[in-house]
Parts: structure tokens; sequence; C-alpha cells
């Protein structure tokens, strides 16, 4: 099992933006969603998920409203802004390269 | 990630909204984290019951979630940025608590801080309200004096006649929006009270258009009409009251309007608004809040072409700037040479000068120098309240390594020290504020050590506003952070392992910490040198200012005016002789006399002089001009150099003697006496005659003591008609309360009608010319001195610190077999060796800055070799003074004792 400690560094945000593209979630939806769609290698700790949030909410990437769950209870669903949907093009354009290099250079075949 | 701007921009654009909703709503930003985490861990609940966890586990971890919870709050809200504010509350305690523990140190900084501040704000406020603000006229910006110059004679801002005034307002219309001019000369009178009582009145007068020009509101009746001002109407004169003067002479009553002032032959028109002032150089001899304003008439008949008679003030025509105006002004005056002979002997120049500029010109060097001095003092303040930290910070330096072993941060300590810095120098701020404000209150209510300061243009403008406090609270900040830097930088980086393993007898902080000590207590030391070299300029100036002969002997004379003398010359005359003599037979009198003008004081008149054989249009010599009463000379014991003083067979219109200064003999007559010689003088209403010297008096300085001034023609009153204003002089001995009295009572018994003026000590005319000196030498040898007792005090503190650390060193001296006057000397040759540096640097930095107060100097040059020596001498025995104590220490060190420490 991944824990987010293991992720690549600054990669959680990536995640997290891309979740929310697909549509606003609450905190907890996304850690579930999250897991589902990493088919249970991703997952992420409350501790991460959190303040991580909150970051992204602060740089002005996502934003929060207060709506009815699927529950019937009043939950914090965050949603993608423009700004995030930018930044998520970038940092998924980055990922892109680097994972491609990473991938490129694990896979040199070895000498002997 | 690169930081790339734009990111920053949408950060606060975006994250800010969201920033301060946590921080301004933190109640609610509070409840929602709550509620959005309560949310995520009833799901998680709910998820491992769903997937059949047995119940007891699910509750334990649930339990376990509220204890993460906490902890993932604190986390979001540092992601939010609240935590800082919180934590900076809890330094500032902490702080507050570590400075308790160490009193003596917190107060000595916070004083210092608080002097520093104190002092430098009060500067500011003066130098706010008198050099900064504008005056408070509308579109003051544009208003401008329109000055006479006359180049030819070297005399700058003498008054223009009436007829000038009337041609260069109509010929400079282009540039001119508004256009006035004030008397030169204001009257004064006594008016009755409304209860019978005599009260002393100031009368101005003024063209039709000064108080709109000025933006005086009238409040009752009308302002002056352009027919108030045309002359002769017979009527009686319209007057306007200030609102002061109606408030005291008629209660504010609402029907004042078309009252007659009988004593003036005047009638009340209007009155103008409360605290009306016309700001002009209190050298002027303007009263700043006239009483009554009278229409001035402007004439444009030539016969007083020549009369010096008002002052011109304009407002520029909007966009319009000097630069385009004075072009103007320089061809009407090129008009007035080619039309009027005697302005081009003269020379005939139209000078625009800014209001404010004219106002303030004369104290502004004093108050840009006192300006400096405090900013060097507040400096100083400041780098010996670092020095003191610094000092604290290396004794503390097992505290700080033992918070960093056990997990501190350097930005947890960094943050703590510069919430001590914070803290000191918000309670010394807060301390200097008050400071200010006392002071501020002394500056206006004149006391025994702030002569002359009610000359100072804008007085009641001083205070403490918005922009002193703002300037209170700058510099606090930057003391703050300068400080909090300062000790930071040192403090922040500790050798844990050196210095927890070093047992507490560590030798020294490390090279770095001293040199930076060092460094600090010798830009002291030259900072301080600066000011005290400052501040014995002045001294100098102010003693070669007392050494300059005055001629005269002002002690025990009192100086009275009249108003209200007859209008008939000859009456005047008798009326003279007449007082002279009653004045005379009084017991406690034993000299009078009388004069047009007296030095110091004002009333002096220009006048063109030349050679006897000169055409008379050409002459182009200017003096000082003044009508005495024979035996003038000999009342105020004024030396008669060569020939006699003037008897009274002179006093006659017909005589033809004057007496000049030793100036003007010398400079016509170098190489002869000029004893029986004859001068083509224009005497005022004699036009251009030839007189006989017949005696030769010492050059007196009549406008101020630090000005040598123009040379000097005395003729006796006769010639000039028998002044109708001049100034009444009586050496007496006693009480001068009695003499005063038995002087007004002669006045009274020779005639009724005529008004006798205060009666000042002439030594107070002395007094208020050495004030402005006087008062910057008090001052800045004030801050001279502070500075000099914070230097001492920084050496002190870094030697006896050095000794402190050294104590080992020391130790292993003495045993090896140092003298202790060989280690004395080691400790006092340190404390030499950073004066000397310190004074090096002082020395050069001095003669830059002295330079620039010239202008405050009298008879010492800004580099005075005597004021540079005496100044460093005094420095190094500051600093062997500082040096002692700590040196005394050291040599009396055991060396046992210390070795084992």
């Amino acid at each position: 099992m991944s824990r987010p400690a293991d992720l690549v560094q600054g990669t959680l945000d990536l995640l997290l933006l891309k979740i929310l593209a697909l549509e606003p979630l609450h905190g907890w939806a996304i850690s579930q969603r999250l897991t589902q769609v990493s088919s249970n290698i991703l997952q992420v700790s409350d501790g991460s998920l959190y303040p991580a949030l909150h970051k992204l909410e602060q740089e002005g990437w996502i934003k929060a409203e207060w709506k009815t769950s699927e529950l019937g209870r009043r939950a914090k669903f965050y949603a993608l802004t423009r700004l995030g949907r930018k930044e998520l093009d970038r940092q998924a354009a980055d990922w892109a390269r680097l994972s491609t290099a990473i991938t490129n250079v694990v896979q040199l075949p070895d000498l002997n | 990630m690169t930081l790339r701007p734009r990111h920053w921009l949408y950060s606060i654009v975006y994250g800010g909204p969201v920033w301060l909703h946590s921080v301004l709503q933190r109640s609610q930003s509070e409840a929602e984290l709550d509620e959005e985490l309560s949310f995520h861990l009833e799901r998680q609940i709910q998820e491992d019951i769903d997937r059949g966890i047995d119940p007891a586990e699910a509750r334990h971890r649930a339990q376990r979630g509220q204890h993460r919870i906490a902890h993932v709050k604190q986390e979001c809200r540092d992601v939010r940025r609240i935590h800082p504010l919180e934590d900076l509350v809890k330094d500032a305690l902490y702080a507050f608590r570590t400075l308790r523990n160490a009193p003596v140190f917190a107060v000595t900084a916070a004083l210092t801080i608080a002097l520093g501040i104190g002092m430098s704000t009060a500067i500011f406020s003066v130098t706010d309200a008198v050099l900064l603000r504008p005056l408070p006229y509308p579109d003051s910006s544009r208003l401008f004096m329109a000055l006479r110059d006359m180049p030819k004679r070297g005399v700058e801002d003498y008054p223009m006649s009436s007829p000038d005034f009337a041609d260069i307002r109509n010929e400079s219309m282009a540039v001119f929006e508004e256009v006035a001019a004030v008397a030169i000369a204001n009257r004064s009178t006594v008016i009755l009270k409304a209860d019978g009582t005599p009260e002393q009145v100031h009368i101005q007068s003024a063209t039709s258009d000064l108080l709109p020009l000025l933006g005086a509101k009238t409040i009752l009746g009308r302002g002056f009409s352009e027919a108030d001002g045309q002359a002769g109407t017979g009527q009686p004169e319209p007057a306007i009251l200030s609102y002061e003067y109606w408030q005291r002479r008629y209660g504010g009553d609402q029907t004042v309007v078309g009252r007659p002032i009988p004593e003036i032959g005047a009638v009340v028109i209007g009155v103008t608004g409360p605290g009306f002032e016309l700001l002009l150089p209190p050298r002027l001899g303007l009263e700043r809040s006239p009483d009554v304003w009278l229409p001035l008439r402007v004439s444009n008949s030539n016969a007083g072409r020549n009369a010096a008679a008002l002052r011109m003030i304009g407002r520029l025509k909007p966009g319009m700037t000097i630069a385009q105006a004075q072009p103007v002004l320089d061809a009407i005056a090129a008009g007035f040479e080619q039309k009027f002979a005697v302005k081009a002997t003269s020379g005939f120049a139209i000078r625009l000068e800014p209001m404010r500029h004219y106002l303030v010109a004369e104290v502004q060097p004093t108050i840009l120098a006192l300006t400096g001095s405090v900013v060097f003092l507040l400096l100083i303040a400041c780098a010996n309240v670092a020095n003191l930290l610094l000092i604290r910070t290396s004794t503390r330096e097992r505290e700080f390594a033992m918070r960093a072993s056990l997990g501190g941060t350097r930005f947890r300590l960094t943050r703590q020290l510069i919430a001590e810095a914070l803290v000191l120098a918000g309670i010394g701020g807060t301390l200097g504020v008050a400071l200010a404000w006392a002071a501020i209150r002394g500056v206006q209510h004149e006391t025994p050590l702030t002569p002359g300061l009610a000359s100072l243009p804008r007085l009641n403008a001083i205070g403490l506003t918005g922009a002193e406090i703002a300037f209170a609270v700058l510099a606090t900040a930057a003391a703050a952070v300068l400080l909090g830097a300062v000790t930071a930088w040192r403090a922040a980086r500790p050798d844990v392992i050196r210095i927890l393993r070093s047992n507490g007898a560590i030798a020294s902080s490390g090279r770095g910490g001293t040199k930076f000590r060092n460094a600090i207590v010798t830009a002291e030391i030259a900072l301080s040198f600066v000011l005290l070299t400052g501040s014995g300029l002045m001294f100098r100036s102010f003693l070669a200012m007392r050494h300059i002969g005055l001629g005269y002997d002002p002690r025990d004379v009192l100086i009275f005016r009249m108003t209200g003398l007859q209008r008939d010359a000859r009456a005047r005359a008798a009326f003279g002789s007449e007082l002279e003599s009653r004045l005379r037979a009084l017991p406690e009198v034993k000299a009078v006399t009388s004069s047009s003008a007296l030095p110091l004081a004002e009333g002096y008149q220009v006048v063109r002089w030349g050679k006897e054989d000169e055409p008379a249009d050409t002459i182009a010599g200017a003096a000082d001009y003044q009508s005495v009463r024979p035996g003038y000379f000999e009342a105020l014991h004024t030396p008669i150099l060569e020939g006699r003083g003037f008897m009274p067979e002179d006093d006659s219109p017909a005589s033809r003697v004057i007496i000049v200064d030793d100036l003007l003999a010398a400079r016509e007559f170098p190489q002869e006496s000029a004893l029986g010689k004859r001068l083509l003088v224009s005497i005022p209403g004699q036009g251009p005659q030839r007189y006989e010297i017949i005696g030769i008096v010492p050059h007196l300085r009549n406008a101020s003591l630090a000005e040598i001034g123009r040379e000097q023609i005395y003729s006796t009153e006769a010639l000039a008609g028998y002044p109708i204003s001049g100034y009444w002089a009586v050496r007496t001995s006693g009480d001068r309360a009695k003499c005063t009295a038995a002087i007004r009572a002669e006045v009274e018994k020779l005639d009724k009608n005529i008004a006798v003026s205060g009666m000042p000590r002439m030594l107070a005319y002395v007094e208020r010319a050495e004030s402005k000196t006087r008062f910057s030498v008090l001052l800045i040898g004030v801050f001279a001195a502070i500075a000099a007792l914070l230097a001492g005090l920084g050496l002190y503190g870094i030697l006896a610190t050095m000794v402190r650390q050294r104590t080992s060193e020391i130790g292993i001296r003495v045993a090896m077999g140092a003298t202790p006057s060989a280690v004395f000397r080691l400790v006092v040759g340190r404390g030499m060796l950073l004066s000397a540096t310190g004074l090096a640097a002082g020395v050069l930095t001095s003669l830059l800055l002295t330079r620039a107060m010239t202008g405050l100097l009298v008879g010492v040059h800004p580099a005075d070799p005597l004021t540079f020596l005496g100044t460093a001498a005094l420095f190094l025995a500051i600093a062997v003074a500082a040096s002692w104590l700590p040196a005394r220490r050291a040599a009396a060190l055991d060396p046992a004792a210390s070795l084992k420490e």
C-alpha cells in the first residue's frame, strides 16, 4: 500500500486538482475517489488531505462551498476554479514530462 | 516550482479573502473546520461499520481519529497562516517575561529608545509644522512674494512704493491671478475697552484684495471693496475687525457693523472668521493677528515713487511656474530702470519667492541642523540598544544553544529575539511619544530654557498630529526591525556543540560577535563625535557673538514708543524737549534720548549716499539711516571715536551735519580722517544734500548679530522732521516697575492723548537676537551630551563584556607574569583603539557635514581646528573614563580564581 508520504513530492496537489476537475466533491468523497480510481494504490490520510485542500483553497485554485451531501448532511464541497484549471494543466504537463523521463531512465537496458 | 509574480498576485487576489475570512471571522472559520473534519470522521466510522468491523474496534479507531483531528486542524490553521499571529502574541508574552527577569537591561534599553524616539518626534513636529505643512491659505502653493531688490546697492527685499506697486500690478496681469499688498508698518493705538480701560490695538493696512487672497472669511458685514481702496473720499475709513477683537471688545455683538471707531476715524464694515493670521517673517515686525484691518490706498501719483510703503503678494495663475513668471517680472523691472534714473542707479529687480519659503527662510537652517542632529541621536540610541542586546545575547548563548539542541529551529529562535526587540521598541516608542508630547508642550509655553521660540513662525501649528504619530510609529518600527535583525543575525546561529561542551568557561563569544559589537561602538563614537563637533561649533559661534562689541550698553535701558503724538512737527519737537527734561528730572533716570531706530529693533531706513561732487541722480551707496536726539551716543554709552556727538544747536532744519560709522569712514576715506569731509546724502524729505561729517562712531550691528550689515549715517531729528514714530531710550537705575510707572506718569501729565507702548529692556532686543543661536546651541548641546553619554556607556559595555569573557585569558596572562598595570593597559588600550577608529570616522563625517551649518555659524569656520581638537580630546577622556572600571577589574583579577572560573 502506498502512503501519501511515499508520493512524489507535490503530486498530491496534482491528484486533488485532477479529481476535482471531474466534479466538485467533499473531502471524504475525494479520498474515496482517489482510492477508487487508483485501484487502491493511492491512499491519502485525513492528516494530509485537509491541509492540502486548505492550501489549494488559499492559493485560489479551488473554491469551497457548503452544500447538502448525499446523506442529507451539510458538507464542504470543493470545486476547481479557472485558475485551478490552468494550474492543473501546467502540473499535469510537468508530471508527464517528469514521469516519461523517469520511465525512460528506469527502462534503460542493463549492460550485462 | 519557480516564483512567478503572477502566481503571487493571484494568491493574494483569490487567497486573500479566504485568509481574511480565517483571520477576521475566526470563530466561524473554526466552526467550519470543525464541521468539515467531524463530517469526515463520521463517514469513516460509518464506513468501518458498513465493512463489518467490530464495533469496539470502530470506537477505538474513532477515538484515535479525534486525537488526529486536533492535529489536522492545527495543520490546516498553519496552512491558512493564522498561526503566526497567535505565535507572535505568545512570543511577545514570553519576551515580556524574559525582560522582566532583566529589569536593568530592559529599563535602560527602553529609556534609551524612548529618548531617541521622543526627541526625534518632537523635532519632527517642528520640522513638520514649520517646513513641511503648507500655509493655511487656499492654493497656498501658488502664493508668491514679489520682492523688490536693489542689486546695485546690495539691498534685498526693500519695500515697494505705492505707485510702483500699482504699475507692477497692472503690468503683471499675465502671470498673476490675484495680487495684493500689505503695508510695511502696522500701527498700534490705544482704544478704550467697553469698561473704559485702555487697550493697545494693532491695526494693519492692506489693499482691499489681501483678505480674499489669503482666504479670510467674512462672517459679518462685508469685505473691502474696490472703492474702499480709492484715495481721499473724506469719509471715515472702513474697518474690518478680527473675530478675536470682535469677541473681546464687542462681545460678539451682531450689530457691530456700522459702529464708528472714533479713535482711528473708522467705521466697522465687517468681521473676519476666527483664527485668521498674517504669516510673514517675524523680522518684519508685523502683528500676526491684527485686531483691525484698514484699506491701504494705492496711489498712482509719482510723488511717493521712492517711498518704502508696502510688500506685494500674488497668486500665480494655475499652471504658471516661477520659471515662466520670473522673466515677465524681470522685463517689468527693466522697464522701471529705464523710466526712473534713481532706480537705474540702485538697480531694480522684482524677485518671486514662494510665500512659505519667505516665511521660514530665516529659521530653515536651524531647523534642518536640529533635524540632522536628532536623526544622529536616534541612530546612536539604536546602536546603543543594539549593543546592549548583543551583550545580552552573548550571555544567553547557552540558553539558545540548549533550546537549539532541544529542537528549537533557527526560525523560532530568531522570532523570539525579534519579539523581544519589538517589545522593547514598543515600550520605548510609547514612552517616546509621551516624551515628545511633553517636549512640544514645553516648546509652546515659553520657558527660561526656550527663549526666542516665540519668534518661530507657525509655532502654534506645532503639535502631535497624525503625521507626528506616524513618524514615531515608523521610527519605532525601524528601530525594532534594526534591533531584531542585528541580534537575530548574531544569536540564531549558535555553535551548539562548542558552546554546550565548553562547560561555561567559554573564552569568548566568537570573533565574529566581538567584531560586530566593536563595529557598532565605533559607529556610535563616530556619530556622537559629529554631534559634539556640531554643538561645539554652535557654542563657539555663540561665544563669538557674545564677544562682538555691541558698541552700546543695553543694560538698565528701557525702551518705549508712543502713539497719538501731535501732527505738527514743531509741536512734536517741543513735546520731545519737554519730555526729555522731565524724564531726566526723575531720580531713577540717568539719561534719556530718542531715535527713529534702535539697533536690533526696527526702524532703519536705507538712504543713498555718495561723494560730495557726484551727480545727485547717480549716488549709489546704501546706508542705514537714523535721526537721533542730541546726546544720543552719550546716553547709550556709544564711544565717539573721532570728533563730537550732536549738540542741541545742531538740532535745526538748517544744520548740515551728520555722524557716520567707522565702516563708512574707512571705506570712503581709507587714507585720511573722515572728520570735516563732506558727503552727498539723500535724507528722506530733504532730497540729496551735502553734509559735513562731525563725528565718527563704531559700527553697530543693527539687523542681526550675525551679519555686519550696511554702513550707518546719523542726523539730528530736525532734519527728519521729528519722526512721528520713534523710540525713546531711558537709562535707569533701580526698580524697573517703579521706573516704568514714573515714565508713564510723566507722559500722561504732559499729554493725556498719548499712549505709551510696553516698556521692554534694551537688553531684551540683544537677547532676542542671540536667542536663535542660543536655542540651537542649547538643543544641539543637549543632544550631543546625550550622545556622548550613550557612546561612553556603549564603550563601557563592550569593555566590561570583554573583561568578563576573557577572564581566564587574563588569568593566564597574570599567571605567566603580566603585571596588573600591563593588564590595565591591555583593556584601556582596547578602549582607546576603538575610540580612535571611531574618532577618525567621526572627523571625516564631521568635515563633510558641518559645512552644511555655515549659515548658522558666526565668526567660526565649519572646520574650526580648535573645536575638532577639543571634541577629540573630550572623547578620548570619555573613552578613558569608560575603560577605567573594566580595566581596574581586570587588573585586580586573582589569577587562581579566574583560571578556576
